[in-house]
C-alpha cells in the first residue's frame, strides 16, 4: 500500500540483502517529456475533497447577486483577484490574492446529480460503477504508479471517513489508503495507541518478538509465515515515534498555524507534513459539519453559515500555497481541489441549493503547472457551459500528468488491460 | 375393491385423527392462551383503520413468551421464499395473567402506533411513526431515567407510563400494534409493555407476560440478551415455516437426485462405498512418488476443524470435551458435531457473500448494492439445502428484494444491464466460466462470445434484452487499438438462450425440469443438472481448496484458463459422490475432513520433503474477528447497522442490518458522503480491521479467492485497533478479568489464558513468561472492595439518525463518540495496574503471535 506497504518494497528490502535489487526498476517521477505526452514534475498532490457538492457560483464561479428567495444568483459579492478581469466571491479574499499561483477550472463537469455516493464515486475513480471490475481511486491510481517516497510512510494517505470510492479497487491493497479521522490521534493501524505508554510497549514488542521467533522456528520454508512476521516488525518499526512525530502538529510555529486557519487548515498544515515526508497522496477531507451542520450540501438551512466554511477554505488553501511557497515546494507539489458536483444558482425553498453537475468549478495550484489561468467559461449563472467544458477523465489525466505519469498507460485488472482514465486528456495550456 | 376398501378405512382414520388433533389443539390453544403470548397478524390494513382486529382469520400468528418484540416471523411463499407483508399490517398480541394485589404502572414503549387493552379497555397509547425525509431534525434530548440501570428510551420513540391498581385476579392484556405504516421497514424497535410496583422503588420494570414467563427486565443487558434471544427463536420458527413451504417440491427433487445417482454412476462404477480412506489411497496412488505427511496431533486438528467448519476457536470447554472424550474415533464425533453445529452456516457466510457478490447498502442503494440476500444464504445454509437446490432457488430469485430473500440477488443498482451482471457471478461461481470480458466484448483468451453472456442475462431477464450503452469500448483518439472483437452493437436484442452446451447439455430428460418452467426455471436447470457433471467438480473443487488450501484446479473460478489440476481423479470421484448423494455439502465436507490429507501435518509450498498434504493458511477476517470476541468474552456491542436506526425511511433507501453477532454480518458505513454524523465508530473499528484481512466493505464484482497479500497495515491494525482497545483490555466484561480474579497460581492462569487463545496448553516457554511477567505482582493483584466499572449503556449515550445528522450537534455527537471508541473499554478497578497492565499485554502478545494468526 505505499512503499512501505508496497509490494516491490518490500520485496527489494529483502532483495536489496539478497544482492538482487538491481533488478528491479521504479518508476521516477518528473520524467520529461516523450512522444509527444505531457508529463509535469510535481512529487505529491494535495487532494482537498469539499464533500457534499461546493456551490460554484458561490465560491470560485461568482456570477450576479441573487436574493436567496426567488431571484436566483450568487449569494455573496464578488472581489477582484490577481488574474485580471477574474472574480471569486468575497469570502476568498486571501485565496484571490493568490490566484496567480493557481488554476481555476469553471467547467468541470458530469451527468450524475441525485446521489451524492455515485458522484462521489465518479469524481475519485473518473468513471462509472461496473460490476466486472471495481475502478481505482486517484489516490491510490498515483500511489500505484509511484509508490512512496521514503521507506518511512505510506504512498497514499487519507484524512477523513474510510469509503469505497477512495479505494484501490483492482490496484489491491498495496495501493490502498491509511486513514485517519483525527490528526492528533495518528491512521488507524500505524499509530501506537496514546494510553500505551513506552515501557508497556517495550515490554509488548519484547514478548512478540519471542513468540514470533518460536512461531517461525516451527515452520521452516512456510514464506506466508515468514512474510507476515517481517510485515509486522515492519510495522512495530513505523508504530514507533519517527512516523509518530509526523503528526506533532505543535511543533509548528503557531503563527504558521493560525495563518491555516480553522481544523480543515491544520489538517492542510498535516498534510503539508505528510507530503513533505514522502507521502505522493493526501486527500484532505473538509468533511467539518459541526459548522453548519450539511458541510458542503447547502441544502436549506445549510446556506445560511456557509460563509465561515468558505472562509475556512480560503484560510487553508492560502495558508497552504503560502507555506509550500517558501519552503520551495510549491512547484513539487500539487495542490488540487475535489468536490461531487455543483450548485444551481437558484434557491430552495428553505433559501439553500440543490444540486447541478453540468458545471462547477475546481482550483488547482502548485505542480508545476502553468498557473495564473482560468479554464472554461459559463453562462451568465453559471448553469451551463460556454467552452472549453474539462471532464472528470480529462481532470483525472491533467492531476496524473502533472505528476508525472502518463495519461495513455494502461493499468491491469488481472489480465484486462484498463486505460489509467477513461479517454481523459491533459488540459495542455497548463503544461505549455 | 380391495383397494376401495383401503382407501376407506384410511380415510376414516385420517377423519378421526384430525377430529382428535383438533380436540387437542383446542386444548393446546386455551392452555397457551394461558401460558403463553399468542400474537396474530393481519395483513393489509385499510388507510382508514378504526382500531378495531378485522372480523376475519389471521394472516399469520405463533406464540412468544413475553409481551415484547425484536423482530417478527418472516412470511413464506409456496417455494420457501421470504415475501413481504402487505403493508400496512396489524399485530395483535394477547395473554391473560394476574399479579398480586396492589399498585403498579405500566410503561408502554412504541414507536409505532400501539394500543394497550386489559380486557378490551384501552388504557393507554402511542401514536403513529411520523415518517422523515430532510435530515434537519432537532436532535432530541437524551433523558436517562432516574435510576440510572434502566434502558433510556430511544429517540423517537414513544413512553407512556399509566398507574394500574391490580385486584389479584386473571385478566386479559392486549397489545395492537400498526407496522410498516406510511412506508416505512417493518421493523418493531424497542416494543414492549413494562409493569413496575409503584413501590418498593428499586424494583426493575419487567415486561408483562403470562406466568412463569421469563424476566426481561428493562435495561440495557437485558433488553440485549432478550433481542438475541428473539433473533435466535424467530430463526428456528422460520425455519420449521420455510421447510413446510418448500416441502412440497421435495417429490421433485428426490426424482432430480434419483437421476443424478444414475447419470453419476456411468464413469466410475465401483465408487459405491466411497470414504475418507478411500480418498486417501486415491491421493497416494495417483503420485506415488510422495508420502502422506504425518498426521497433526489432537489440539492442532482441533483448532483447525473448529475454524473450518464453525469459523471460531474452541472454547476451553469444547476443548475439554474433545481431549477427554474415549471414543478412539473422537476425531470423527467431533467432525460430526461440528457438522450438526448452527454456527456451521456463519462460518460458510463470508465465502459464498464474496463469491455471489452479495452488495447491500445501508444508505441509498448506489454502487452495485443487491438486496440483503445474506439472510437467503444463511438460511439455505443452515438447512443444508441441497447444493443444487441451493443454487436453484438463487437463480429463481424470488421473495422480497430488500428483506433478505434469494431476489435480493436480482439487484445492481445504478447497473445498465443488472442481468447480465448475475449471469457473469452465477457462471463464475457455479460453472468457473468467466464471462467477465464478455460485458464488453468477445473474452480474447476465454471461449465466450459477447452473446453467450447476454443470452443467459436475457434468460434470467425471462425476455429479450438489450446490449447496454456501456457494453462496448470507446478508444480514445490515438490510443492503442484494443486487440478484442466486439460481436454486438449497444442496443442489440438478444433472445434468451444456452450456448454454453459443451459444458450442459439442453437435451436433458423431460423430468428434469418443473412443471410450466420460466427461463429461470430453465437456466437453474441447465446450471445445476446432473448432465452438467461441471458444476458437481467446481463446487466439490471449491471446498477442497477452502478446507485445504490446495485447489485441485487453478485458478479456481476459471477453468477455461486452467494452470494447473492437480489428482483429477481424486476431484471425480468426489464429484461422483457428490452427485450420488444429492448434491449434499455436509457430506462433501465430512468426507474432506475425515481424511488423512486434511488431518495432517502443514506441508510448506516448496517442501522437499516429497510429502503431500494440506497448505498454510491464515485466519480469514470473519475467523479472526468471531475468534477475537469468543476468546475475549465480549459481543461486539457496535451500532445497529443503519442509519436510520429510528424506522423512520423506506427500505428502498434504508435498510437495517440489525445489531451483529458475527462478523459476516457485518458492512460498510457507507459513508461515501463523508459526514461525521454518519459514522458508525464502534462498527467501523471491527471492520477496520476485517478489510486490513481481504474483507471487502463493497462487495461489487464476484471473488472467490481474498487477497492474501502481506502488508504492515495488517499486523498494524491487528496490534493497535480492536484488540487493543477491546479484546484484551481487562475491563469488567472481559473474560481475561474474570480468570485474573479467580485464578489461584501463575501457572493456572497461564495456562487457561494459553487455552482459550491457542487452543493449547501453556508451553514451558509461556509459563518462563508468565513467571517473568506476573512474579511480583500476582499475589497482590486484588484491590479489595473496587467496584465494577460498565461501558455506559448504549441507550445512555447520547444518538443520531438520519433525521437530524445534519444539525451541527449531530457531528459533534458522532465526533465524541468516535474518541470514545478510540479510548475503548474501561480497565477494571479490581486488578491492581500493575497486574492488569502485565497481564494485559501478555494477552496481547499471544493474540498479535503468529500461532494465533495462522490456522495450525
Amino acid at each position: 500500500m505505499s512503499d512501505f506497504l508496497n509490494e516491490n518494497q518490500f520485496h527489494r528490502r529483502r532483495l536489496f540483502k539478497a544482492g538482487l535489487a538491481g533488478a528491479l526498476s521504479t518508476v521516477a517521477a518528473g520524467a520529461g517529456p516523450q512522444n509527444g505526452l505531457i508529463y509535469g514534475k510535481a512529487k505529491s498532490c494535495i487532494f482537498l475533497w469539499l464533500g457534499g457538492g461546493a456551490a460554484q457560483i458561490d465560491t470560485f464561479d461568482p456570477k450576479r447577486q441573487g436574493d436567496l428567495k426567488k431571484k436566483p444568483g450568487s449569494a455573496y459579492r464578488s472581489i477582484q483577484t490577481s488574474i485580471p478581469g477574474v472574480e471569486l466571491c468575497e469570502y476568498l479574499p486571501r485565496t484571490a490574492r493568490l490566484l496567480e499561483r493557481c488554476v481555476l477550472i469553471r467547467t468541470l463537469n458530469h451527468r450524475v446529480i441525485d446521489e451524492h455516493g455515485i458522484a462521489t464515486n465518479i469524481v475519485h475513480t473518473g468513471r462509472p460503477t461496473s460490476e466486472t471490475v471495481v475502478y481505482p481511486s486517484i489516490g491510490s491510481t498515483v500511489a500505484n504508479q509511484l509508490g512512496a517516497g521514503s521507506d518511512n510512510v505510506p504512498a497514499y494517505v487519507l484524512i477523513g471517513y474510510p469509503n469505497i470510492s477512495r479505494g484501490p479497487g483492482f490496484l489491491g491493497s498495496k495501493a490502498g489508503y491509511v486513514y485517519l479521522t483525527d490528526t492528533k490521534a495518528g491512521p488507524a493501524g500505524l499509530s501506537a495507541p496514546s494510553d500505551l505508554n513506552s515501557d508497556r510497549k517495550i515490554r509488548r514488542d519484547m514478548l512478540l518478538n519471542r513468540m514470533q521467533t518460536v512461531g517461525l522456528s516451527g515452520s521452516k520454508g512456510e514464506t506466508a509465515l515468514s512474510d507476515y512476521v517481517t510485515a509486522a516488525r515492519e510495522s512495530q518499526r513505523l508504530a514507533g515515534k519517527e512516523f509518530g512525530r509526523i503528526f506533532h502538529l505543535d511543533t509548528e510555529t503557531s503563527t504558521l498555524r493560525a495563518s491555516y486557519g480553522g481544523e480543515f487548515g491544520q489538517r492542510c498544515l498535516l498534510a503539508r507534513r505528510l507530503v513533505e515526508s514522502g507521502v505522493r497522496f493526501v486527500e484532505v477531507s473538509h468533511n467539518l459539519n459541526f459548522i453548519n451542520g450539511t458541510g458542503w450540501d447547502t441544502h436549506n438551512e445549510g446556506q445560511l453559515r456557509q460563509h465561515i466554511l468558505i472562509q475556512e477554505m480560503d484560510n487553508a488553501i492560502a495558508g497552504l500555497i503560502e507555506d509550500l511557497e517558501r519552503r520551495g515546494q510549491l512547484d513539487s507539489t500539487l495542490i488540487a481541489l475535489g468536490t461531487e458536483f455543483g450548485r444551481p444558482a437558484e434557491f430552495d425553498s428553505g433559501g439553500g441549493r440543490g444540486h447541478q453537475s453540468a458545471a462547477f468549478s475546481v482550483i488547482m495550484a502548485g505542480g508545476g503547472l502553468k498557473t495564473g489561468q482560468v479554464v472554461g467559461t459559463t453562462d451568465e449563472l453559471s448553469k451551463k457551459i460556454v467552452d472549453e467544458p474539462v471532464s472528470v477523465p480529462d481532470y483525472h489525466a491533467t492531476i496524473l500528468a502533472a505528476m508525472g505519469i502518463s495519461s495513455k498507460l494502461e493499468l491491469r485488472a488481472g489480465d484486462r488491460p484498463v486505460p489509467i482514465t477513461d479517454g481523459g486528456a491533459p488540459i495542455r495550456k497548463l503544461f505549455t | 375393491m380391495s383397494c376401495f376398501m383401503k382407501l376407506g378405512v384410511r380415510s376414516w382414520l385420517l377423519c378421526t385423527l384430525f377430529i382428535l388433533n383438533f380436540q387437542k389443539w383446542n386444548d393446546l390453544k386455551a392452555q397457551a392462551v394461558r401460558q403463553q403470548v399468542i400474537v396474530e397478524i393481519f395483513e393489509g390494513l385499510p388507510a382508514k383503520w378504526d382500531e378495531t382486529t378485522p372480523k376475519r382469520a389471521a394472516d399469520d400468528s405463533w406464540k412468544t413468551s413475553v409481551l415484547g418484540f425484536a423482530k417478527i416471523p418472516a412470511k413464506y411463499n409456496s417455494r420457501g421464499a421470504a415475501i413481504d407483508r402487505v403493508a400496512p399490517f396489524l399485530m395483535l398480541s394477547k395473554f391473560e395473567s394476574f399479579y398480586p394485589e396492589g399498585d403498579y404502572n405500566f410503561i408502554l414503549r412504541s414507536r409505532i402506533k400501539s394500543i394497550l387493552r386489559i380486557d378490551g379497555k384501552i388504557i393507554t397509547s402511542t401514536n403513529s411513526i411520523t415518517s422523515n425525509a430532510a435530515g434537519h431534525e432537532e436532535i432530541p434530548p437524551l433523558v436517562v431515567p432516574a435510576d440510572r440501570r434502566w434502558k433510556a428510551l430511544e429517540t423517537n420513540s414513544q413512553e407512556r407510563v399509566i398507574g394500574w391498581k391490580s385486584d389479584g385476579k386473571p385478566h386479559q392484556f392486549e397489545l395492537t400494534t400498526v407496522m410498516a405504516d406510511k412506508g416505512t421497514r417493518p421493523e418493531t424497535g424497542e416494543l414492549a409493555v413494562y409493569l413496575v410496583p409503584k413501590s418498593p422503588r428499586h424494583v426493575l420494570p419487567e415486561i408483562v407476560g403470562p406466568e412463569n414467563s421469563p424476566k426481561v427486565f428493562m435495561t440495557d443487558v437485558s433488553w440485549n440478551q432478550f433481542r438475541f434471544e428473539q433473533l435466535d427463536l424467530i430463526s428456528a420458527l422460520n425455519s420449521g415455516k420455510r421447510r413446510s413451504a418448500y416441502i412440497s417440491e421435495d417429490s421433485y427433487w428426490e426424482k432430480r437426485h434419483a437421476l443424478a445417482r444414475k447419470m453419476a454412476g456411468e464413469n466410475l462404477k465401483d465408487l459405491s462405498e466411497f470414504s475418507s480412506s478411500r480418498l486417501d489411497r486415491m491421493l497416494q496412488e495417483s503420485d506415488p512418488s510422495r508420502r502422506p505427511a504425518s498426521l497433526a496431533d489432537d489440539a492442532s486438528f482441533m483448532r483447525r476443524v473448529y475454524l473450518d467448519v464453525v469459523g471460531q476457536v474452541p472454547s476451553p470447554e469444547e476443548q475439554l470435551v474433545f481431549l477427554n472424550e474415549a471414543d478412539p474415533n473422537r476425531r470423527r464425533v467431533l467432525i460430526d458435531r461440528l457438522l450438526d453445529d448452527p454456527r456451521r452456516a456463519d462460518a460458510w457466510m463470508g465465502y459464498w457473500q464474496d463469491l455471489l457478490a452479495e452488495n447491500p447498502g445501508i444508505l441509498k442503494p448506489t454502487l452495485n448494492n443487491t438486496g440483503p440476500f445474506r439472510y437467503f444464504l444463511r438460511d439455505a445454509l443452515g438447512d443444508n439445502l441441497a447444493m443444487d437446490r441451493l443454487v436453484t432457488q438463487l437463480v429463481q430469485m424470488e421473495g422480497t428484494v430488500l428483506g433478505g430473500a434469494a431476489a435480493g440477488f436480482s439487484m445492481a443498482s445504478q447497473n445498465d444491464s443488472p442481468m447480465a451482471a448475475k449471469a457473469h457471478i452465477l457462471a463464475k461461481a457455479f460453472l468457473a466460466s468467466e464471462l467477465k470480458c464478455a460485458r464488453c466484448h468477445d473474452a480474447p483468451k476465454h471461449p465466450y462470445d459477447q452473446s453467450d453472456l447476454f443470452e443467459l442475462a436475457a434468460m434470467l431477464a425471462g425476455k429479450e434484452v438489450s446490449v447496454p450503452k456501456s457494453s462496448s469500448v470507446v478508444v480514445a483518439p490515438g490510443a492503442r487499438v484494443p486487440a478484442i472483437s466486439i460481436s454486438l452493437e449497444p442496443g442489440d436484442k438478444i433472445q434468451p438462450r444456452w450456448s454454453l452446451s459443451e459444458i450442459s447439455s439442453a437435451d436433458q430428460p423431460a423430468n428434469v425440469l418443473p412443471a410450466n418452467p420460466t427461463t429461470r426455471d430453465r437456466l437453474a436447470a441447465l446450471l445445476t443438472w446432473a448432465g452438467n457433471q461441471r458444476f458437481a467438480k467446481v463446487i466439490v473443487n471449491r471446498v477442497w481448496a477452502l478446507r485445504t488450501g490446495r485447489p485441485f484446479v487453478e485458478p479456481i473460478d476459471d477453468w477455461d484458463l486452467k494452470t494447473q489440476t492437480r489428482f483429477p481423479e481424486v476431484m471425480e470421484a468426489l464429484a461422483t459422490d457428490f452427485m450420488r448423494n444429492g448434491y449434499d455439502l455436509k457430506r462433501l465436507d465430512r468426507l474432506i475432513l475425515n481424511s488423512h490429507y486434511y488431518q495432517s501435518k502443514v506441508v510448506p509450498d516448496d517442501s522437499s520433503d516429497s510429502l503431500i498434504g494440506p497448505a498454510r493458511r491464515r485466519l480469514s477476517a470473519e475467523q479472526l474477528v468471531d475468534s477475537l470476541f469468543a476468546i475475549a468474552g465480549k459481543t461486539f456491542d457496535c451500532e445497529e447497522l443503519c442509519l436510520d436506526p429510528e424506522g423512520r425511511r423506506p427500505a428502498s433507501e434504508f435498510i437495517s442490518l440489525g445489531h451483529p453477532r458475527h462478523a459476516w454480518e457485518m458492512t460498510s458505513a457507507s459513508n461515501e458522503r463523508d459526514r461525521p454524523a454518519l459514522g458508525l465508530p464502534a462498527a467501523t473499528q471491527i471492520t477496520d480491521l476485517m478489510q486490513a484481512f481481504g474483507w471487502r466493505s463493497s462487495r461489487q464484482d464476484p471473488l472467490t479467492m481474498r487477497e492474501v497479500f502481506v502488508t504492515p497495515l495488517q499486523p498494524g491494525i491487528l496490534a493497535t485497533g480492536l484488540v487493543h482497545t477491546r479484546i484484551a483490555r481487562l475491563s469488567d466484561d472481559s473474560k481475561w478479568t474474570q480468570i485474573a480474579i479467580e485464578a489461584e497460581t501463575i501457572p493456572e492462569l497461564a495456562d487457561q489464558t494459553v487455552r482459550r487463545i491457542l487452543s493449547r496448553p501453556a508451553s514451558a516457554a509461556d509459563l518462563s513468561d508468565a513467571k517473568e511477567l506476573f512474579q511480583e505482582n500476582f499475589e497482590n493483584r486484588h484491590v479489595p472492595n473496587a467496584k465494577r466499572i460498565d461501558k455506559t449503556p448504549r441507550s445512555h449515550r447520547p444518538r443520531v439518525s438520519w433525521s437530524n445528522h445534519l444539525k451541527p450537534l449531530a457531528t459533534e455527537i458522532q465526533i465524541a463518540e468516535e474518541a470514545e471508541v478510540r479510548a475503548g473499554d474501561p480497565p477494571t478497578a479490581r486488578l491492581t495496574s500493575a497486574f492488569r497492565e502485565a497481564y494485559e499485554d501478555w494477552v496481547w502478545a499471544l493474540i498479535n503471535s503468529p500461532d494465533f494468526l495462522f490456522i495450525p
